[in-house]
C-alpha cells in the first residue's frame, strides 16, 4: 500500500516521520496498555484507537519534542476508562464468585488484576516502563502526589492480596 | 525479595509473549482516519448548510447584543408616521406576543432608582423623573390596530401631587422573536428593546438608541419603562 496515497491530505506530507513512529511504538503501546486492561485484543483496539486520534491531530502533535508521549497518554486514559468500565461490569459477577481469602491461591498477576485501574496504571508505568513519578503524573494528568498515593496504595493492596500483611481491602 | 522487584520481573514477564504487528494495523489505522475526517467534514458541511438555510428563511440573530440591529424600516430614516414596510415581517410570522394592555403594579420608586443608577446613570437623573415619588407605575398597551403601536404611560402612584411623564404613543416592529424596535415620533430615534414574555409577564431590556445616542434625562424615563417586569393586564 502506498501510504502517501492513502493518508489524509494535512498528514501526507509528513506521513514518514508518522509510519516511523508508528511501527517503533505501536507494539510498545500495546504491551504497556495490554498490562492496565489485561486482555490484548482489547489492548490492541485501544493503542489503534490511540494511534487514529495520533493520525488525526498529526499536523499539531508531529511539532512536540515527543509525540509518542502524547499518543501514549491517549492511549493509557483509553485504558484506564475502559478497564474501570470493566471492572464496574464485573462488580455483579464478582459477588457471584467465591474469591480465596487473601493469600490463599493468589499469585501478582491475579492480584494486579485486582488493583483499581489508575493503581495498575500508575504501577505499570513506573515499574514495568521505569518512569519517574512526575513523568507518570504528567501521563496520567495528575498530580505527583497523586501518583505517589496511587502507588503506595496498590503496594499495600498487593500486599494483603498475597497475605504478606493485614489490612483493609477496601482502602481503594 | 522485595514487592517492587517482584513487580518489575512480572509486569515484565506478562508482557512478553504479547506481540502485535504493526504493519497490517497501520493500513487499518490510516483508514479509519480517513474515514472520521470525512465524517468530520460531512458534519461540518451540513451544518454550514444548515447555517446557511436558516439565514435565508430570516429566522433570528441569536447574539442579540453584539449585532448592529438591522434597519427596522427599508428606508432610514424611518417613517415617523409610521412603519414603512418592514424587511421582514415578524408580525405576522410569528404571533405578536405583545398586544394587549401590561402594566406593573406600584413598585417603590427606589427600586426604579437603582435600575436607572445601573445603567450608569446618576442620582440626580434618576430624581428628575422620579421627583418625590415613592411609588411608581408603568403601563404600556401594544396594539396592531392601524400599524403595530405601543402607547406608554408612566407615573407617581405614591397619591402626592400627580407626576406623570407625557404619555407616548410610538410605532414599533419586532425585528426578531425577542427584539423590538420602538420609533419614537418626536425625535425620529429607534430605541431597540429585547423582551421575554415569561408566565404572564413582560421582561423588557433597553438595549441601545440609533441613530445617536438618547440624553441622560431620555434614557432615564425610557429605563423607568423597564425597571419592573410589567404583568398583563388586558388583551
Amino acid at each position: 500500500m502506498s501510504i502517501s496515497t492513502t493518508l489524509p491530505p494535512v498528514a501526507a506530507e509528513r506521513t514518514p516521520d508518522y509510519a516511523v513512529l508508528f511501527q517503533r511504538e505501536f507494539p510498545k503501546v500495546v504491551r504497556t496498555v495490554y498490562l492496565v486492561v489485561r486482555d490484548h485484543g482489547r489492548a490492541e483496539e485501544l493503542a489503534q484507537e490511540a494511534f487514529v486520534q495520533l493520525l488525526m491531530h498529526w499536523k499539531k502533535v508531529s511539532g512536540y519534542d515527543r509525540p509518542e508521549a502524547w499518543v501514549r497518554r491517549v492511549a493509557i486514559r483509553l485504558a484506564m476508562r475502559s478497564s474501570t468500565r470493566e471492572r464496574l461490569r464485573s462488580v455483579l459477577e464478582r459477588r457471584a464468585v467465591v474469591e480465596p481469602p487473601p493469600g490463599e491461591g493468589v499469585d501478582l498477576s491475579e492480584a494486579l488484576g485486582q488493583l483499581s485501574a489508575p493503581q495498575r496504571a500508575a504501577i505499570v508505568l513506573h515499574y514495568y516502563e521505569d518512569r519517574p513519578v512526575d513523568e507518570v503524573a504528567d501521563i496520567l494528568v495528575c498530580s505527583v502526589n497523586t501518583v505517589k498515593s496511587h502507588l503506595h496504595r496498590g503496594r499495600n493492596k498487593l500486599r494483603v492480596l498475597l497475605g504478606e500483611c493485614e489490612g483493609d481491602l477496601d482502602e481503594s | 525479595m522485595s514487592l517492587e522487584q517482584q513487580l518489575r520481573e512480572e509486569l515484565s514477564r506478562s508482557a512478553e509473549p504479547i506481540r502485535s504487528d504493526p504493519g497490517g494495523r497501520l493500513d487499518e489505522v490510516v483508514r479509519t482516519a480517513r474515514h472520521r475526517r470525512r465524517v468530520q467534514r460531512l458534519v461540518v458541511a451540513s451544518a454550514v448548510v444548515a447555517v446557511v438555510a436558516t439565514g435565508a428563511v430570516g429566522l433570528p440573530h441569536l447574539d442579540v447584543a453584539n449585532r448592529e440591529v438591522p434597519p427596522a424600516t427599508s428606508t432610514w430614516p424611518p417613517d415617523p408616521t409610521g412603519l414603512a414596510t418592514s424587511v421582514f415581517d415578524y408580525h405576522s410570522t410569528f404571533r405578536d406576543r405583545l398586544t394587549g394592555d401590561w402594566a406593573t403594579g406600584p413598585i417603590p420608586s427606589r427600586r426604579v432608582r437603582v435600575a436607572i443608577k445601573a445603567a450608569g446613570l446618576t442620582d440626580a437623573d434618576a430624581t428628575d423623573i422620579l421627583k418625590d415619588a415613592r411609588l411608581w407605575q408603568t403601563r404600556m398597551t401594544f396594539q396592531l390596530a392601524g400599524g403595530p403601536t405601543v402607547q406608554t404611560r408612566a407615573w407617581d402612584a405614591s397619591g402626592g401631587p400627580v407626576q406623570q411623564i407625557p404619555v407616548e404613543d410610538n410605532p414599533y416592529t419586532l425585528i426578531g422573536p425577542n427584539t423590538l424596535v420602538l420609533t419614537r415620533r418626536a425625535s425620529v430615534t429607534q430605541l431597540t428593546f429585547t423582551y421575554r414574555v415569561q408566565g404572564g409577564r413582560l421582561f423588557l431590556h433597553f438595549e441601545k438608541a440609533q441613530p445617536r445616542p438618547l440624553s441622560d434625562a431620555a434614557t432615564a424615563a425610557v429605563i423607568a419603562w423597564t425597571a419592573a417586569p410589567l404583568r398583563r393586564t388586558g388583551s
